[in-house]
């Protein structure tokens, strides 16, 4: 969260473009990555992302803080930009038009292996249900909080945990990782969340 | 590496700067829309409403100087007086024939009187009784005179 963001957001509500532009900066990037790891590429995931942020810009007067970041209302104007994206689309994103490329300059050529685990992640987290690709962009890339997914996918804290359980479950069995390491892996990241 | 691990990694993705820099500055000169509170739409439905009155005032006004410049012009049309004017003309016109008919007469009555002998002195006196009475009962003649 960012600091002071509470007086930030009342300043853009109030219609203050340099504090939109100081909550643009400190977001989007999180908003790219999220929408980038939904989506087929980096041009759709730009292309979202910038009609996440020009949505959340015309939208700002209507915010009404309820105790949550402000990331939890960005990230629920992303899905739901993508469900609109994919009811537009209609189509099936194949794992060959996935954009490799948008990710393979992270990693050193000596990483090939790395990247294309990396690269097999992202397409199996494509294949997944939107809520499982939720729960676990922004549980395990974004590092939220039960509470904050929570708020963000309007679901209690319990559905939650119960979300991210299949969704790792599904994610491994895709990726043909044994479920005993799954389950032990979940229980270390609950319990470093409550604490 | 498991699939944490490369679940991890994954935040490493960054959008480039150059669109982030572009999309930032196309969001920011977009224009808000404008909020729309209770008072705003009272102030907007009294400046609209005193708009159309004013308006409305001055139509009022142009179209009663118009009318006003016509009264001026057209004072004659009023039925009053047209009425007394239509009815004078046809007062006039059943003079005009009752001097002609008295006319005829007295012209068949002078005809009877006189000879046949003197038929040129009759054709004179025709003749000249003829421009008394176009001068006397000419309807224009006695328009004009009425409207004196």
């Amino acid at each position: 969260m960012l600091d002071g963001e509470e007086k930030i957001v009342a300043l853009a509500i109030g219609g203050d473009p340099k504090a939109f532009g100081t909550l643009y900066d400190h977001y989007q990037p999180q908003i790219y990555r999220f929408l980038f790891l939904k989506v087929a590429g980096r041009e759709e995931a730009e292309d979202l992302t910038h009609q996440v942020f020009l949505n959340a810009w015309l939208g700002i007067p209507r915010y009404k803080h309820r105790g949550y970041p402000f990331s939890s209302w960005l990230y629920q104007i992303a899905r739901n930009q993508v469900v609109d994206h994919y009811r537009a689309r209609r189509e099936t994103v194949s794992l060959e038009e996935t954009d490799p490329e948008a990710f393979a300059d992270k990693f050193s050529e000596g990483d090939l292996d790395k990247n294309l685990e990396v690269e097999r992640v992202m397409a199996v987290i494509r294949d997944l249900k939107q809520e499982y690709q939720d729960v676990l962009i922004l549980r395990f890339v974004e590092d939220l909080s039960v509470k904050e997914v929570a708020s963000t996918m309007d679901k209690s804290e319990g559905a939650i945990k119960l979300l991210q359980h299949r969704a790792l479950r599904v994610l491994r069995e895709k990726l043909g990782e044994s479920h005993l390491e799954s389950s032990e892996e979940t229980d270390d990241i609950d319990n470093d969340n409550n604490e | 590496m498991n699939s944490l691990e490369i679940l991890k990694k994954l935040k490493e993705i960054a959008p480039e700067r150059y669109y982030a820099e572009r999309s930032r500055a196309q969001i920011l000169a977009t224009e808000q829309p404008r909020r729309l509170s209770p008072w705003k739409i009272f102030a907007e439905s009294m400046e609209a409403g005193s708009a159309m009155v004013l308006a409305g005032a001055l139509l009022i006004l142009i179209l009663g100087g118009f009318s006003g410049i016509n009264v001026l012009n057209i004072a004659s049309l009023n039925p009053t007086s047209l009425k007394a004017e239509a009815d004078a003309i046809d007062m006039q016109i059943q003079l005009t024939d009752l001097s002609y008919q008295n006319f005829t007469r007295v012209v068949a009555s002078k005809k009877e009187s006189v000879s046949p002998l003197s038929a040129f002195s009759l054709m004179a006196l025709e003749d000249n009784a003829t421009t008394t009475t176009s001068t006397v009962v000419g309807i224009d003649d006695a328009l004009r005179a009425l409207s004196e």
